[in-house]
């Protein structure tokens, strides 16, 4: 009943405080709305780039035109400088500047260089991603033409050296022949005997010399042996020997012939071994010259077989080079350009339907509205409860502490859960959403980031001291909670100490698994795990609120008797002033002391050199202008400032209450 | 004399080094309007505090008769504030310094949201509502928000929030601050209405002249000190040793009685509106002093009074003396 009636006047206070109730209730539709709009429609950014080229050739053309192609705004600049100031003016996003001679050439690099704004932290990745890529397109199909080119060039060399090997095995085969012919020749040549057996033909003339006597002898012989025969005839005398010295005469003259012919013989041998000794000696001379010769042409033959050895080797080394190369070639397996320009193609297949940039980011952009309602909204209620005017009275009630924490968590979760309904029928007809699909995951997930944030929001309002301490410390708390997020910026891109940090955020988790299960319909399984964590956070945050609730109400309490009431200081009995025997309390006093004393008085306390209600003013009760005022001044004109000084203030007083 | 109805006993409280209370004693009776009068800063608001069981003293205690409906001998124990916070929030009403109300409320939502943290049934809580709205002149204003309501209105709500649960004993700290007269005088009316119906109020004020006429009994807090508690009567007997001559006189020339006076070394005068108030321990003395200066420059009385001062001035020469006495005490000390 209490708890009821406490929160029924939470949402009375809140709807009732100056611009809260609209703000509470239609600031998180507002900012869904704008995103929406934002944010619905394909993922393509709508990029204005400037670009700027000495020479708008072919090739910087076809750069333009691809992009052009891709649907950005495309502005032409006549100076780099006027383009990059475009950037500064915020007329484009980014500006490239192509380089002077733009064109594919030798030995050349073209760097496109991107002037963007980092300013735009959140934008300008997003830009250099995204033109770069389509630059990069760009660039591959200048790669490709030029890889193709090398194949073709690298196909026909591949088969001219195939050519080229056959040729070298020709010739090698052919050097091989040369080179048995010519060791053929060799042997044949080694085969050929160009010696000659030394002919004495000295020999075979004192042989023939020695011949003629001989046969002289011989002829000798034969005529001693017919002059025997006749005296052996005559010694026989018979007739019969008549026909043996016929013989015998017949035989003498057939030696004598014979002798004489022999000489003859002898003689044309002697002319025939003197010839033949000459021809001999003609032939030994050209066999010596053959021998030599043949010397001569083995030696080159010998000579010709080395260089032929060599070309051989040098064919082998020629042939083995070439193989080389054509294996090399062969051995590339890529071969077409396409494939060498972009070896490994990157296809991206979502792993849900397309769909806006809204779908995605729906999680995450939920999760936003509850972290800056739920930390607003609970922060503003305590704060509202703690500087209200009845803190006081409700410590007078018999109500448990507790009872406040409970329904100031209890109003913000309903409030919370009313706009989350909202939301999410907006996003169900609207974004399509399939929320229902893991409904009950989603609803605990929702209930625990929302119990999360409105507790956060808690500890600060029990924090904070003043309205705008809490505003302020709710604000920053929510932006460091978003800043140490992926929504801004990627968490990759942040240092290691940051990106540990973040995964103590409790946006961060809660986005993270609200995305999982919203957008992949993961189950409950898969984010059990943050999900305990945030109830533990939960936990710890409970804790901490009824402590620093403790600490408040003390503090409070414990200040009580020494606080200062609106629009009225109360002076310590120690810090009266003593004037005399008077005893003076505040202004009106001094008037009155002023008005009843004399001058003759008032000079004791009012002197040149000491003025006790000038140092009185100026010290204790803080009217510096006043005490100014009244410095040197004599008790009527003392009188005067004060009294008029008094009315002032009164006026004012009773104009604002006139307002309230 | 009424039974006590609290009993607060020897109570020290120190605010770091500083003693704000040192060692009170006194009861509160049942049924009586109980002021409590001191400067400012002189621990009032802390001494409430403490009454209430919101702020614990450094020693002692503060008691309360505990009231059980059905056990005659319970009822009449005390026990200590401090250990039955329950019962004594149901006890008490408090209307501190600073109204405490929610400014978005409307008057009578205020009276109906407070009156449900003290589990009032439904009817209870709107025959009291109905109640307090006619007893506070309230009644015309329900409906407004209370941020809207004027200084006298936002006190008057704020004792009506302070007695939405019927208490026996309702506390009032400074309740006509920043109020003008007629306001004042208002919730002195009220205040006395109340006390009618049976409630016991404490009120701390140093509005102490509207005390006098108010209050059964009076205690004087100074620098922490019960000086003494009594009756506003008693208390200007035992301290007011000089008395007021009240005096009005045609033409008026009080500038030139008080210069005669003077010269007879009569200095405590003054003039206060119409009047001239001259002030004595020996009055007689005083009227043989004047009436030869009234007769030399032709004045002819038209009012004459003489009385007993207010209690503010008795509480003014009460601090007085005290200071003089330790100035007197410091100087003889080499």
């Amino acid at each position: 009943m209490k708890l009821l009636k406490i929160i029924s006047k939470n949402f009375k206070m809140l709807f009732r405080a100056k611009g809260s109730g609209a703000i509470v209730l239609f600031g998180p539709l507002i900012i869904i709305l704008l995103v929406g709009f934002a944010l619905n429609k394909p993922s393509t950014y709508e990029l204005s780039i400037g670009v700027y080229a000495t020479n708008y050739n072919e090739l910087a053309n076809s750069f333009i035109g691809e992009l052009k192609n891709n649907n950005y705004l495309i502005q032409q600049f006549d100076s780099k400088e006027g383009c990059i100031d475009a950037i500064k003016k915020s007329i484009i996003h980014t500006c490239i500047v192509f380089p002077e001679d733009f064109e594919i050439a030798e030995s050349k690099t073209n760097e496109l260089k991107f002037y963007v704004d980092y300013s735009r932290t959140n934008l300008v990745y997003q830009i250099i991603e995204t033109v770069s890529s389509q630059i990069d397109i760009r660039s591959s199909e200048l790669s490709f033409e030029m890889t193709n080119k090398l194949l073709n060039i690298l196909t026909n060399t591949n088969e001219e050296v195939d050519a080229d090997i056959l040729a070298l095995i020709n010739l090698k085969s052919a050097t091989n022949n040369i080179v048995s012919e010519i060791i053929s020749i060799q042997e044949n040549m080694d085969s050929i005997d160009l010696k000659m057996e030394e002919t004495n033909i000295k020999s075979i003339k004192s042989k023939f010399s020695n011949i003629e006597p001989l046969v002289e002898d011989l002829k000798d012989s034969g005529e001693d042996a017919i002059s025997e025969g006749r005296e052996f005839s005559e010694d026989q005398g018979n007739s019969s020997n008549a026909g043996f010295l016929g013989d015998l005469d017949d035989i003498e003259q057939a030696i004598n012939t014979t002798f004489n012919e022999t000489s003859e013989t002898i003689k044309d041998i002697e002319i025939l071994i003197s010839n033949a000794s000459n021809k001999i000696n003609d032939i030994k001379t050209k066999l010596e010259k053959a021998q030599k010769a043949n010397k001569n042409i083995k030696s080159s033959l010998e000579n010709t077989k080395d260089s032929l050895d060599i070309l051989k080797e040098d064919t082998n080394k020629v042939k083995a080079s070439l193989e080389s190369i054509n294996s090399g070639i062969e051995s590339i397996e890529v071969k077409s350009a396409e494939s060498i320009v972009s070896p490994i193609t990157t296809s991206i297949e979502p792993v849900i339907a397309e769909s806006t940039q809204l779908n995605f980011m729906f999680p995450a952009l939920l999760i936003l509205v509850i972290m800056f309602i739920g930390i607003m909204l609970s922060s503003t209620l305590v704060i509202m409860e703690k500087k209200s005017k009845s803190s006081f009275r409700t410590f007078t009630t018999p109500t448990k502490d507790s009872l406040f924490v409970i329904s100031t968590y209890i109003t913000s979760l309903i409030l919370l859960i009313v706009q989350i309904i909202i939301i999410l029928i907006l996003a169900y007809f609207f974004i399509k959403s399939d929320l229902l699909a893991n409904f009950g995951l989603t609803s605990l997930i929702l209930f625990i980031s929302m119990s999360l944030f409105i507790l956060i929001g808690m500890v600060i309002g029990y924090l904070s001291s003043t309205q705008e301490a809490t505003t302020m410390l709710s604000i920053a708390v929510g932006s460091v909670f978003l800043l140490l997020s992926n929504l801004i910026l990627p968490l990759e891109t942040m240092s290691d100490f940051i990106r540990n940090l973040t995964k103590f955020n409790p946006y961060v988790i809660s986005s993270e698994i609200l995305k999982k299960v919203l957008v992949f319909n993961i189950g409950i399984k898969f984010v059990i795990k943050p999900l305990l964590f945030l109830t533990l956070g939960i936990f710890i945050l409970f804790i901490l609120i009824f402590l620093f609730q403790k600490i408040s109400k003390i503090s409070y309490l414990n200040k009580m008797p020494h606080i200062k009431r609106q629009g009225l200081i109360y002076i310590p009995e120690d810090n009266y002033l003593k004037l005399g025997k008077h005893i003076i309390k505040n202004k009106e006093e001094v008037l009155t002391l002023l008005k009843k004393i004399d001058d003759e008085e008032f000079s004791e306390y009012v002197s040149n050199n000491q003025n006790e209600i000038f140092i009185w003013l100026k010290n204790i009760l803080k009217e510096k202008t006043l005490a100014r005022k009244i410095k040197t001044k004599n008790r009527e004109d003392m009188i005067k400032i004060i009294d008029t000084h008094l009315k002032k203030e009164k006026n004012k007083t009773e104009k604002k209450s006139k307002r309230k | 004399m009424t039974d006590p109805i609290l009993k607060i006993q020897n109570v020290v409280k120190k605010f770091g080094e500083k003693t704000i209370l040192k060692g009170l004693n006194f009861d509160i009776r049942k049924g009586e309007i109980f002021g409590l009068i001191g400067a400012s800063g002189s621990g009032k608001t802390t001494l409430l505090s403490i009454m209430i069981g919101f702020v614990r003293p450094e020693q002692g205690d503060v008691l309360f008769r505990f009231e059980h409906l059905l056990d005659f001998e319970k009822a009449m124990t005390f026990r200590s504030v401090f250990k039955k916070q329950e019962i004594v929030k149901k006890m008490y009403g408090f209307a501190a310094q600073v109204p405490s109300f929610y400014e978005n409320l409307k008057v009578r939502e205020n009276l109906e949201f407070f009156g449900s943290l003290y589990n009032l049934s439904k009817d209870a809580l709107k025959t009291n509502v109905e109640t307090l709205l006619n007893l506070m002149d309230l009644k015309n204003s329900e409906d407004l928000l209370a941020k809207n309501l004027s200084g006298g209105m936002e006190r008057r709500l704020d004792i009506a929030c302070a007695l939405i649960h019927d208490p026996k004993v309702l506390l009032l700290d400074e309740p006509t601050a920043d109020l003008d007269p007629v306001l004042r005088e208002h919730i002195w009316n009220l205040v006395k209405k109340i006390n009618k119906k049976g409630t016991t109020i404490i009120i701390a004020s140093h509005h102490l002249n509207e005390l006098e006429n108010l209050c059964s009994r009076i205690a004087i807090l100074k620098k922490g000190k019960i000086i003494d508690v009594a009756s506003p009567e008693a208390i200007k007997n035992k301290y007011a040793k000089i008395q007021e001559i009240h005096l009005e006189s045609y033409p008026g020339n009080y500038e030139k009685i008080i210069n005669q006076l003077k010269k007879k070394k009569l200095i405590d005068c003054e003039r206060k509106g119409s009047e001239l108030i001259i002030r004595s321990n020996k009055p007689q003395k005083t009227f043989q002093e004047l009436f030869p200066i009234l007769a030399k420059l032709k004045e002819e009385i038209t009012d004459l009074k003489v009385g007993k001062p207010s209690l503010d001035e008795v509480f003014i020469s009460i601090s007085e003396e005290k200071e003089e006495k330790k100035e007197k005490k410091e100087h003889e000390t080499p």
